[in-house]
């Protein structure tokens, strides 16, 4: 497989990756960018073409992991669950895009990594566990804490900014 | 089971248990079937979770996106790029600049001629094999003529720096570099076994580009027995080689520590 290959098959999902991971479309071209060229130097170690994209999903990971020690302004959000959304909020919620991103931006990276892997590259509990090199329990905590506050911030955005903006005072 | 207990493993889905009976799964799911509360909320969460599934991938792509990739693939690969035409009044100092550069490197020919020829004597891209087959090996204690010096942060934690084996002889016997065992706990506990190589950079004949042991840079080998992950840096006079057990995230729980013990 080469570089030009590579490019062709899976600039758009390692963008969308990157977008996700970063919440910035600025940092998501950088991402994506500096992704390829590490793969473009590094492509004699990708012996397996089949793991081709989750390869490039742990370029990008760590070129944003770099990124954001580098800036070391994170959010910090209380994620304790005082309000589960009722079955019919879950079953007819419509996320929004945008929404869906901001959601995603204020969780906390610790948090956000999870549960990018579980829902955008469909990993398993276990696979997410060796690849953050975390316990097993550590990851259903997180993705449990991660997931609740999506489900209560897609259904009830209102509700869950009033609480963090109380947490913030 | 309570309720709240059951919902967290059936969010977790049956895959924590890689599709076998376990005995927690068994009770969530007969708590499930004692509970409507429950099992409704199990399959509202279910839906959630396949639209949040469509939703997180649903990202525009910019248009010009991959023409850009390819360009900046193609630059990366092309040895330069076209100079740009000098303005005439410059050409003259130019000329005085490129007369001044042959003197001195007229200069540094003869002197480096009366200088004892060095050649480097390691090729840096057999050091990743030799210490990936060095690590369960039986190393000689290291006998070469330079000082070994570890790298900065708190390698000290992790290895015997009193103890150096030797690695890569030269036609003397003397060995050309030294190796450092590593061993340490990951997150799991388990015990991770790994080589520190130490080598004078002038010995290489091609030097590691990083300053800092990198963990985005770096390469995989598979032995027989086990898969490992090794990271090469440049720190002053020396050239290092880590090569541990795992992949990556075991290198990068590595750096972590050794950083965490030098502070």
């Amino acid at each position: 497989m080469d570089i030009v290959e590579l490019i062709d098959e899976h600039y758009s999902s390692i963008y969308r990756f990157a977008y996700r991971l970063s919440g910035s479309e600025a940092d998501a071209l950088d991402l994506t960018q500096s992704a390829f060229l590490t793969a473009q130097e590094k492509l004699h170690q990708l012996r397996i073409p089949a793991h081709a994209r989750s390869w490039l999903c742990t370029i990008v990971r760590n070129a944003f992991l770099k990124q954001i020690r580098s800036r070391s302004s994170e959010n910090v959000l209380s994620l304790e669950n005082t309000s589960e959304p009722k079955t019919e909020d879950l079953r007819n919620a419509n996320i929004d895009e945008e929404e869906l991103q901001n959601a995603l931006a204020g969780l906390p990276v610790e948090y956000r990594e999870p549960v990018v892997l579980y829902y955008f590259n469909e990993l398993s509990y276990r696979e997410i566990a060796a690849q953050l090199e975390v316990p097993l329990g550590t990851v259903m905590s997180r993705l449990s804490r991660g997931k609740d506050y999506l489900r209560r911030r897609l259904t009830h955005p209102a509700a869950v900014e009033a609480e963090n903006a109380a947490t913030a005072h | 089971m309570k309720c709240n207990e059951a919902l967290n493993i059936l969010d977790a889905t049956n895959d924590l248990f890689d599709g076998q009976s376990d005995e927690r799964w068994d009770q969530a799911m007969d708590h499930l079937e004692t509970c409507d509360n429950c099992a409704e909320m199990t399959a509202a969460r279910q839906v959630f979770d396949e639209q949040m599934a469509q939703a997180i991938t649903n990202v525009a792509i910019p248009a010009d996106l991959k023409q850009i990739l390819l360009d900046n693939a193609e630059a990366s690969h092309s040895p330069s790029h076209q100079p740009e035409p000098i303005p005439q009044k410059s050409r003259g100092r130019i000329w005085a600049a490129l007369v001044a550069v042959a003197v001195f490197a007229i200069v540094a020919l003869c002197t480096w001629a009366f200088l004892p020829e060095h050649r480097p004597g390691i090729a840096a891209a057999d050091i990743p094999q030799t210490a990936v087959a060095s690590v369960d090996a039986e190393l000689p204690q290291y006998n070469g003529q330079f000082q070994p010096v570890l790298p900065h942060l708190g390698w000290t934690q992790v290895i015997d720096e009193t103890e150096p084996k030797g690695l890569l002889a030269d036609d003397e016997g003397r060995h050309l570099a030294a190796a450092f065992v590593i061993q340490f706990a990951d997150r799991q506990g388990n015990n991770v076994r790994g080589l520190l190589v130490v080598t004078p950079a002038r010995e290489l004949d091609t030097l590691p580009k990083e300053s800092i042991p990198d963990s985005s840079q770096v390469q995989y080998f598979s032995s027989e027995a086990n898969d490992y992950a090794i990271v090469s840096w440049q720190e002053g006079e020396f050239a290092y080689f880590c090569v541990v057990e795992g992949g990556s995230f075991t290198l990068e729980r590595l750096h972590q520590q050794v950083e965490s013990w030098s502070a």
